[in-house]
């Protein structure tokens, strides 16, 4: 179970999300600077819980720590074309979705190594790129892409418009046939009144 | 993987971005501020984007340079013309309505390089100019404006929308036929803090500048004859050069008792004032408490710069209460020399191929 013993037998239990706990080496979990600065010295009493993190994100990070285990101390970056077949194999292994997973809780766990490597594979995607490349590699939208968006926003405010304005002509209509036969109604009254009146002013 | 769908790089937390500009030139980084509004806040928040400067040039040709600081390199280039797109719109991009294409090399020194090409009308040259510059001022961190070199011949009025944006820079040099009181508009609106050189040549003192300049490198004038004392009195600059200039030898006596009676300006090593007519008079070298050359006080030759000497053997010498020693000299052709001794005295060989005044 967990313990804050320092040697690298020592196996910590980590809860991912989905409230899963596996194991992870005592020295693959030293590789995060966030576990040393909270457990390492007063020791964790039941499993770690990194429950921002799914358990495949949180086992793929491990696994990297698991490797680099025997690698000498981190420092400073290492360029993508000195990475190892296991290295490239790890990252090739993810889709897009793990990719930003993993970065996020790299991030959080302060895994300096798989950090910096992860962040240079992303700056590797931007060099040598002009703008309308760049808008592509990171996915927001074109020039085109938005001038369509906003042209289609714009048929949609004025099909909204058509609707409003419709609505607004039929409410109209409607006042007006509510209000004819009360002022028929009026005008007949009066009428009658003024006919009366005159009728006993001849009396 | 990521690279083929491409990636969301704003989804990362901001900690991670800020690591993944690490690896990026700052080339990559102007280009990632020009994709949306966001990407801009986003390299605006980046700390760790290295210093820059920008040079503008606003002449026949208009361009802005952004260098590196580490190795002064030009690492983008924009240039502003009336061109058209063209079919590039591949290579689009667009700030406030700004817009243009960008090409990027690689020199033989395997730098990057980028060029952005502006395509603007020619009335609106300035305006799109004032639009990049506010936009690399903003989003790149520690960006001054180092160096400004203005043309009135080709641009008598537009300038001034350039220098509406400006407010300071480190150098400036201008061109101007000198009619219509440029010298006097361009320091009244940039506050210019090493090197001003002026090149105006048309002989023009009817609307004098009255302000302070506070350059501390370099001041050349081709036409000082805006500078009163007034000015004169707030110089505290290394070099400085005033050709056809108007100042009386009262004033330049009130600048040397200053000079004399100050513990500051002790950046002052030359000044030279050249009249259009004979001189500027003698001076009262008794109130200056002046002494004759003494060859234990200091040397005889004093180097203006490389490949120019004077010989003071005939000037008048004041020193300062701290000890500072300058030498007067009235050239017959030079003009008026004030020339501090950093150095009393230093080598005295002649170099072959010198000039000797």
């Amino acid at each position: 179970m967990t313990s804050p013993a320092s040697s690298s037998e020592v196996k910590y239990l980590i809860e991912s999300s989905e409230g899963n706990t596996f194991d992870v080496s005592g020295a693959a979990l030293r590789q995060s600077n966030t576990f040393n600065a909270m457990f390492l010295n007063i020791g964790a009493d039941g499993p770690i819980p990194f429950t921002d993190y799914n358990e495949a994100t949180l086992k793929k990070v491990f696994e990297y720590c698991e490797h680099s285990v025997n690698e000498e101390n981190y420092s400073g970056p290492k360029h993508q074309d000195d990475l190892s077949k296991w290295d490239l194999n790890f990252f090739n292994e993810m889709d897009q979705k793990m990719f930003i997973d993993v970065i996020n809780a790299s991030n959080f766990l302060d895994i300096e190594r798989l950090t910096s490597y992860c962040c240079e594979r992303i700056a590797r995607m931007l060099r040598g790129k002009n703008t309308q490349e760049m808008i592509k590699v990171i996915t927001l939208p074109t020039a085109e892409e938005l001038e369509a968006k906003q042209k289609v926003e714009e048929k949609k405010a004025a099909a909204a418009k058509k609707v409003a304005e419709k609505a607004a002509e039929t409410a109209e209509k409607t006042e007006t046939l509510e209000e004819l036969p009360v002022q028929q109604l009026v005008q007949t009254t009066r009428n009658k009144l003024t006919r009366k009146y005159l009728s006993f002013s001849n009396e | 993987m990521a690279t083929r769908n491409g990636f969301k790089l704003l989804k990362l937390p901001f900690l991670a971005i800020e690591q993944v500009f690490l690896y990026l030139e700052i080339l990559e980084i102007i280009d990632i501020s020009l994709c949306s509004k966001r990407c801009k806040n986003v390299v605006k928040r980046n700390r760790a984007t290295p210093a820059t400067y920008i040079n503008i040039e606003f002449s026949r040709e208009h361009g802005v340079d952004v260098c590196s600081v580490d190795n002064k390199k030009a690492v983008a280039t924009w240039n502003f013309s009336n061109t058209n797109m063209g079919n590039r719109k591949k290579m689009w991009w667009s700030i406030d309505g700004a817009e243009g294409y960008t090409l990027k090399n690689i020199n033989s020194q395997n730098i990057r390089n980028g060029f952005y090409q502006c395509c603007t009308p020619s009335r609106q040259i300035a305006a799109s100019m004032n639009t990049v510059i506010s936009h690399l001022l903003e989003v790149l961190r520690n960006c001054y404006v180092k160096h400004v070199n203005i043309n009135m011949h080709y641009e008598r009025v537009a300038y001034k929308t350039l220098l509406d944006l400006l407010k300071t820079c480190e150098s400036l040099e201008m061109i101007s036929d000198g009619s219509s009181d440029h010298t006097k508009h361009v320091l009244s609106s940039i506050k210019i803090t090493k090197t001003f050189n002026d090149k105006s040549y048309l002989y023009s003192s009817a609307n004098p500048f009255l302000g302070a300049l506070e350059c501390t490198d370099h001041i050349n004038c081709d036409n000082a004859s805006w500078m009163r004392a007034e000015t004169l009195l707030t110089l505290n600059c290394e070099y400085v050069e005033l050709k056809k200039a108007r100042l009386t030898a009262e004033d330049i006596m009130e600048y040397l008792k200053k000079w004399k009676n100050s513990t500051g300006m002790g950046r002052v090593r030359k000044l030279n004032i050249m009249h259009t007519a004979v001189g500027i008079g003698p001076l009262d070298f008794e109130e200056l408490g002046a002494m004759r050359w003494d060859p234990v006080k200091r040397a005889a030759m004093y180097r203006l710069h490389d490949g120019l000497y004077i010989m003071c053997n005939n000037g008048m010498d004041i020193e300062r209460a701290d000890g500072l020693l300058a030498t007067i000299v009235q050239h017959e052709t030079r003009g008026f020399f004030f020339l501090v001794w950093a150095d009393r005295f230093p080598d005295q060989t002649f170099p072959y191929g010198a000039i000797l005044l």
